[in-house]
């Protein structure tokens, strides 16, 4: 509950004599007041950051070549100095404000040192150079958005590799895996085990957009994402990891209900026999493991990673079957669980996936508006029945308690 | 301990920037220095803001100097062994995805397979494509269809920087 809504509900409650005003404080001091200073800071620093970047893409006119170095270099000391000022006051949101600052005049930095004096910048080793240089500040000032702000330079470092370059850099991808990765296992920080999977995610998301053909490559790394959360108990790590993994499969399969709805997809579409036998060892890693883990009920949502295009003529009808049999067993898991968040996540799931059913199935033998009409009205019903039970449940759940 | 490391950190990335400004004063001493040639161009094409596009004519390799393997990939290392002419203007006389040892005068530089064109020549990328200049600093590049020089500095590590770009006379 936020702060200020026990503040405004708590005073009631010590009109109707359930608590007492030295427990209404009590329970009031435990919500600390958020430091809304940090989230200022948080964008000033993105701002200048950014400014710094910009400062590069515009040539700065009629300064020598020496003396812009000296303004850089003067620049990256101040700031770095600035912020051990605040740091050793105990200012820590200041602190890490300047530190991001003087991170970023260092990475704006090299490209513009490279410009000046002509090298030949084309590699990813600029991003090399900075991402290092923001894993080494952050192991000697822990704080977790200079964490943050490594990952996004990794992974922009890739993005812009593969983009620009048509490569994606193996040596960045190992920086990130093995010393941000340990950061995660270390720390057991769940903000920093969502970004870290996003991150991963998205990074190899866009290597297999590199290899299109070889597109499905990507659910061994999203099973990889997911076997790593099961194996590893703490619930700060493997609640991120695996959401991470179950949604992007989730999408995936979409997408794939979509893609293999085309003549042209199905027949075009070839995979390397190497991939099954992965797949197929790394989900008996993941069944052996979420048993172990006695999480029965889990099982069920491995189903997304059912590769729909094994049998590729009815790789649509498969994806939906994939997609509902995920939706129901989140909310049959949300039931078990006594999870009311789960319950509604399944349920988010179950209309996504009747809304694409629908779309795919219905869009071409139905007047337009009376695709729409159905669609509502079929939509509402489902609504109505799962809203219905879910009530049930709640007043179940609190009959229990 | 840490306060050690941070000092270390912020002094890294100081030395890193100095030594990349200082390392272009020695860069030429122990580089060796070529000249390409580039293609034609429209002065319409070849500016980009700040900086001039470079097309490289020893960019474009024909069959009988191919020597790279038949399945060589996009974006594959490639490497190529460019011998001056009588003018001193560096060609191609052999590429492939194996290393190579060039003779005294010749040069091996590395570049980046794209792909094959229709003529049956195969297309590289040196990643010297761009050569930053000063806004204001173009009109020098303002002809039609010259051929420019480039003049390039390979060093022993494998970096690259160009040092000159020039009309050709």
């Amino acid at each position: 509950m936020k702060r200020i809504k026990l503040i405004e509900e708590s005073k009631q409650w010590v009109e109707d004599g359930i608590i007492s005003q030295e427990q209404r404080d009590q329970i009031i001091n435990r919500y600390e007041e958020k430091d809304q200073l940090s989230l200022i800071f948080f964008f000033s620093a993105l701002l200048i950051g950014l400014a710094c970047l910009t400062f590069v893409a515009a040539n700065w006119q009629m300064i020598p070549d020496t003396f812009r170095m000296i303004i850089i270099i003067s620049f990256l000391i101040g700031f770095y100095g600035i912020g051990e000022l605040f740091h050793r006051r105990e200012h820590y949101t200041y602190s890490v404000f300047c530190y991001v600052v003087a991170l970023a005049i260092f990475g704006s930095g090299i490209f513009l040192t490279g410009q000046m004096y002509h090298y030949s910048m084309n590699n990813v080793f600029a991003f090399i150079v900075w991402g290092i240089a923001a894993y080494l500040l952050y192991l000697s000032r822990p704080h977790t958005f200079i964490l943050f702000t490594g990952l996004v330079i990794v992974s922009v470092g890739q993005i812009y590799g593969l983009i620009n370059m048509h490569d994606f850099d193996w040596l960045l991808f190992g920086i990130f895996m093995v010393g941000y990765g340990a950061i995660v296992f270390i720390k057991k920080q769940s903000s920093i085990a969502w970004l870290f999977a996003i991150a991963y995610m998205v990074q190899l998301i866009g290597y297999s957009l590199e290899h299109i053909d070889d597109y499905y490559w990507l659910m061994i790394f999203g099973l990889v994402l997911y076997v790593i959360g099961t194996y590893v108990k703490d619930y700060n790590i493997s609640r991120p990891f695996q959401s991470v993994s179950l949604t992007f499969m989730f999408v995936l399969t979409i997408i794939q209900s979509f893609i293999y709805d085309f003549a042209y997809a199905r027949d075009e579409f070839s995979s390397h026999f190497m991939f099954y036998i992965i797949l197929t060892i790394l989900l008996g890693l993941a069944i052996y493991l979420t048993l172990k883990n006695e999480h029965r009920y889990k099982l069920y949502q491995l189903v997304l990673f059912f590769p729909v295009f094994i049998l590729v003529e009815i790789a649509s009808f498969l994806a939906y079957v994939v997609l509902f049999l995920f939706s129901v067993s989140k909310i049959l898991e949300g039931y078990h669980e006594i999870d009311r968040r789960t319950v509604r996540l399944g349920t988010g799931a179950f209309l996504v996936s009747t809304f694409i059913v629908y779309l795919q199935l219905a869009w071409d033998f139905l007047d337009k508006s009376l695709f729409f009409l159905v669609g509502g009205i079929i939509l509402f019903l489902i609504g109505f029945f799962l809203e219905r039970h879910r009530k049930e449940f709640v007043s179940q759940k609190r009959e229990d308690v | 301990m840490r306060k050690k490391l941070f000092v270390i950190v912020v002094t890294l990335q100081v030395v890193f920037l100095v030594g990349m400004a200082g390392l272009n004063y020695f860069f030429e001493e122990f580089s060796q220095i070529i000249q390409l040639e580039t293609e034609p161009y429209d002065p319409r094409d070849v500016f980009y803001g700040d900086y001039v596009h470079l097309n490289y004519t020893a960019e474009s390799i024909r069959p009988e100097n191919w020597f790279a393997s038949e399945d060589v990939k996009p974006n594959q290392v490639i490497y190529v062994l460019l011998k001056p002419d009588e003018r001193g203007i560096y060609r191609v006389k052999a590429a492939s995805d194996k290393k190579m040892d060039p003779n005294e005068d010749e040069a091996v530089i590395r570049a980046r397979y794209l792909n094959q064109e229709f003529e049956d020549a195969y297309r590289v990328n040196y990643g010297l494509s761009r050569y930053y200049i000063e806004e204001g600093t173009g009109e020098k590049f303002d002809t039609t269809n010259d051929k420019m020089i480039v003049t390039i500095a390979l060093s022993p590590w494998g970096q690259k920087k160009i040092l000159e770009v020039e009309e050709m006379k």
